[in-house]
């Protein structure tokens, strides 16, 4: 291993509670059986790990789908015998012992995941495990599942919503949430001609905790590698 | 030589008689027969007229004479006789009248009977009216005593009076009568005496062994201590064959109305394709299927009245008197099945009118038959009540029952043919002319012209292009003297979609009503109409929603728009009938906006820059609609200035809609939900769509407060345009769809959402 790849493992080593680093790399190693799940692949020799969802796996090779800026994706193949780690982020087995009595347990893993922002299926997995707490959990595991989701949104527009979502649930509406950076209400434009210049004519998301991500969390059940209804 | 003897010559005043009574019998036999010969020769002799001398005198009749001078009192008859007759195309010249007609032929012309006779048989071919002889009703009347009398040998005294009674109604002498009776019970008592002698001898020379039999056992029983078995005797229990040897007889519940009716159909109607053999049966399950085959019998052939006539009788001699009440239930289930009942199949053709009017008839006639049970009536009625949708009074005279239950059952009639009209309006268009005739001569006019306006009202709209075959019934209608048909009316020029339709509706009920409305537009005629015909009246409420509807129809039945400008468009127009829709709710305070608010919808300019979106001109005039909408609620009344913008104006109408909501978990919460909705907009025109969410919400549960029969509809119209909203990806079409839900949900206040 170069120093690149010692700085790599460091990084991630540090992004994952260290007593669960292990056991993550075995289950990850153990259930790469299971298809489309994420990995993080470093081929020897090479600087930066790859980061994508798993396609197809055999004895010698695995073939990994990378999403690429745009939308666009790319497919690479590797031989096993040129790796030197290949890492499964999202625990099947962790995501099927969760169960919808429990939602403080999704809000738990979602966290973990989370700190895993650079893994497109651990941050996925992370926001669907929020939103399944937010809409199922009591008001305290709620607050913290909206705000968790703050910090993985894709866009201003989301990090907006996330936000607005926070403050209309929070038994408490701390209007911290709804302030800018410099602690104001933000200025609201007032004429319709210069909100679609500004933002065009997109729509206006609902605000609701079972439409608030792309993930129905009524869907909160894992069994068989996809989610289902309880 | 032959000729050597001459006959003393004729005294003339004794051949002028003979010429005079032979004339009449030369003309009656059509010539000079060997019946006619023999007539001349009996008059001759009663003249006097020797032997000798007939010959001559009858050669005298057949001598070629100028034509004789027309019998000026025969032609004064005749004359009288055509006039008499001729307004009375049905009537049946019996022996009674004729009778009455020859005498006073006699009295008043001073005619002998051959003559008058002559004249009566000319008149009668003349106008094609029936005469019966004397000899056809005596065969008539015997048909029905063999019927009633059966195998009977005497007859109880009312069912001797009832056919004495029929009989007169044939011009029959009591006396006549009752030798026919007496000849058909003489013949029944031989014929009985003929059956019983063998049946008797029979009997006793049974009897008679049996006797014997029974001296021989006693005998050997005395001789032969030790009897063993003896021989087994013959028959002993031998039953009478009564029933199946008797000729079929009618049955014992018959009465003698029902049997005379009965005689009559058997043997003048054809026993009714069978039915009178079926009806006559002792089984009530054959009975029953009787009754069917009578009623399907009226479904074909009702126009013949003498057979409607009997039929009718029959169905309510049988309903009265049957034994069997499971066969009589379905006599009446087949008479009420005949009658009109709406969302049944429509008749197939106008004959099954006649089919139910006949059944109408038929329970009218059973209700009052002689012989009906109170629990059978009591039935009956019952039936009929829940057939003709009203309550029918058993305790009205005969023909005011009648009466009544023909009115009730073109009222039905009418009624089914209107709730079809929709469905099927060519079917209907059919069968309403014949109902339209036979109803205007039953129904009351005021009755007739409702039937027939509410039937229009119901079928104009739904014919389409072929209105025109109403075309005289709406004239009718119209021009009727009472408004409340004209005012009527308007419902259909309200939903009429065919252009023709509605100019010539317009153009009636305007002329009608006498008045010019403001424009040519329907609301516009609608609201002169109605103010002139309702003298002076104002629109009713209903009459304002019903205009709402009619503007509102087109814009909430269209798709959502791809062109933003038309989206724009649209949501400004149904912000403005959003906001009527609040007026009407406000009930009189409300109807003078509404008033002035919907023949004046806002409109954008034209787009005269093509390409840039009229987003504030837009915005402005949906202020205004928020602002009034605000106002009509009664919460900015204080400071109506005070909403500048359309998110100040909307929130007011967040905050008007929460006022009637104290208490609601959503109105705790709305503050927050107001705050969190303004920062995820983050500008005017998304937060103004948040505003209208709210909007969504509160009058979906304003509505569910205030009509709780339609709050699964609100709940239901509300969440359906979230979740619309939700998948939408454009902010106009969200605004857009959203006000067209807020109309839905607004309009649900209204008769006839």
């Amino acid at each position: 291993m170069d120093q690149n790849r010692k700085r790599w493992l460091a990084r991630l080593h540090l992004s994952m509670p260290s007593d669960k680093l292990p056991v993550a790399l075995f289950a990850c190693l153990v259930l790469a059986a299971s298809s489309a799940h994420a990995v993080v692949v470093l081929p020897k020799g090479a600087s930066q790990p790859v980061m994508g969802y798993m396609v197809r796996e055999d004895a010698r090779s695995i073939v990994v789908r990378q999403p690429l800026p745009g939308g666009k994706n790319r497919e690479s193949s590797f031989l096993k015998k040129d790796l030197d780690e290949l890492i499964i982020t999202v625990s099947p087995q962790r995501l099927s012992e969760l169960t919808p009595d429990k939602p403080a347990l999704y809000s738990e893993y979602a966290e973990e995941l989370a700190e895993k922002q650079r893994d497109p299926e651990a941050r996925d997995a992370a926001i669907r495990l929020y939103a399944i707490a937010a809409a199922r959990g009591d008001a305290a595991v709620r607050h913290s599942a909206l705000l968790g989701l703050i910090a993985l949104a894709h866009s201003a527009e989301e990090a907006r919503l996330f936000r607005a979502a926070a403050f209309r649930f929070d038994p408490h509406h701390d209007d911290s949430l709804l302030a800018t950076q410099g602690g104001l209400m933000e200025e609201f434009e007032p004429s319709w001609s210069a909100a679609v210049k500004w933002r065009g004519l997109s729509p206006l998301p609902e605000l609701s905790l079972e439409r608030l991500t792309e993930f129905n969390p009524e869907q909160c059940v894992f069994r068989g590698g996809k989610w289902t209804k309880p | 030589m032959a000729n050597d003897i001459q006959s003393p010559p004729l005294e003339p005043a004794l051949l002028a008689a003979f010429r005079q009574e032979g004339a009449v019998i030369l003309a009656h036999e059509r010539g000079l027969t060997t019946a006619c010969r023999m007539k001349l020769a009996g008059v001759a002799r009663r003249l006097g007229i020797g032997d000798d001398q007939m010959e001559a005198a009858i050669k005298t009749l057949t001598a070629v004479e100028p034509s004789a001078p027309p019998n000026f009192q025969a032609e004064r008859f005749r004359r009288r006789l055509r006039k008499d007759l001729r307004g009375k195309p049905r009537a049946i010249i019996g022996p009674t009248i004729e009778a009455k007609i020859l005498a006073s032929a006699r009295r008043k012309y001073g005619l002998d009977a051959a003559l008058a006779g002559q004249v009566l048989a000319e008149v009668t071919s003349e106008l094609g009216l029936m005469r019966i002889s004397a000899n056809d009703a005596i065969q008539t009347v015997a048909a029905q005593i063999d019927q009633a009398a059966g195998n009977s040998t005497w007859l109880a005294r009312e069912t001797w009076d009832r056919l004495r009674s029929a009989g007169s109604k044939w011009g029959l002498d009591v006396e006549v009568i009752d030798t026919l009776i007496e000849e058909r019970l003489a013949a029944n008592r031989a014929a009985y005496r003929q059956n019983t002698f063998w049946t008797d001898a029979t009997i006793r020379v049974a009897v008679a062994s049996v006797v014997v039999a029974a001296l021989i056992f006693g005998l050997l029983i005395v001789t032969r201590r030790s009897a063993t078995d003896v021989g087994g005797g013959s028959s002993s229990a031998s039953v009478p064959a009564t029933s199946e040897n008797r000729p079929l007889s009618t049955p014992k519940w018959w009465d003698v109305d029902l049997s005379v009716e009965m005689a009559h159909a058997k043997s003048q109607l054809d026993g009714l394709n069978g039915a009178c053999v079926l009806m006559a049966s002792s089984d009530a399950s054959q009975r029953a299927a009787g009754y069917q085959k009578l009623i399907e019998h009226i479904g074909e052939d009702v126009r013949n009245q003498e057979t409607q006539l009997a039929t009718m009788r029959i169905a309510a001699g049988c309903y009265a008197l049957e034994s069997d009440d499971t066969a009589a239930t379905q006599l009446r289930s087949d008479l009420i099945r005949r009658l009109p009942a709406p969302g049944s199949p429509l008749p197939a053709s106008t004959v099954q009118w006649n089919a139910a009017f006949w059944a109408a008839d038929a329970a009218g006639l059973a209700l009052n038959r002689r012989g009906i049970t109170v629990a059978r009536k009591t039935a009956l009625a019952d039936a009929l009540a829940a057939a003709l949708s009203d309550t029918v009074d058993t305790s009205l005279p005969a023909r005011d029952l009648q009466k009544r239950l023909r009115q009730l059952t073109a009222s039905a009639a009418y009624r089914h043919i209107t709730s079809a009209a929709a469905n099927q309006p060519a079917q209907v268009a059919a069968l309403h002319p014949a109902l339209s005739k036979r109803a205007a001569a039953i129904l009351p006019d005021d009755e007739f012209m409702r039937c027939e306006t509410a039937f229009l009202v119901a079928a104009l709209p739904a014919a389409g292009g072929n209105w025109r075959v109403y075309e005289r019934p709406l004239a009718r209608c119209v021009a009727s003297p009472d408004p409340l048909p004209a005012l009527r009316l308007l419902d259909a020029l309200r939903r009429g979609t065919d252009a023709k339709l509605i100019d010539h509706l317009s153009k009636q009920l305007l002329v009608r009503a006498g008045v010019r409305p403001k424009s040519s537009s329907r609301s516009d005629v609608i609201a002169a109409v109605r103010q002139s015909l309702g003298a002076g009246a104002a629109l009713t409420a209903a009459d304002r929603w019903i205009s709402l509807r009619d503007e509102a129809m087109e814009l909430l039945e269209k798709t959502s728009a791809k062109d933003d400008r038309e989206l724009l468009n649209d949501t400004v127009t149904l912000a403005h009938l959003t906001t009527m829709a609040v007026a009407l709710v406000q009930g009189q305070a409300g109807f003078a906006l509404f008033d002035a608010g919907l023949s004046h919808p806002p409109q954008l300019a034209q787009d005269l820059t093509h390409g840039n979106l009229p987003l504030d001109e837009a915005q402005q005039l949906i202020t205004d609609c928020y602002r009034q909408r605000a106002a009509l609620l009664a919460l900015s009344s204080s400071s109506p200035a005070a909403s500048t913008s359309v998110t100040d104006a909307a929130k007011e109408c967040v905050a008007g809609l929460a006022a009637g909501l104290k208490g609601d978990p959503f109105v705790a919460e709305l503050q927050y939900h107001q705050e969190a909705l303004r920062y995820l907009a983050g500008d005017s025109l998304r937060y103004t769509v948040a505003l209208q969410r709210l909007l969504l919400e509160l009058s979906a549960r304003r509505i569910a407060m205030a009509r709780p029969e339609r709050a699964a509809t609100a709940r239901q119209l509300a969440a359906e345009a979230l979740s619309a909203s939700a998948k939408s990806n454009n902010v106009l079409a969200q605004l857009r769809d959203q006000e067209a839900a807020l109309l839905k949900l607004w309009m649900l206040y209204g008769p006839e959402s």
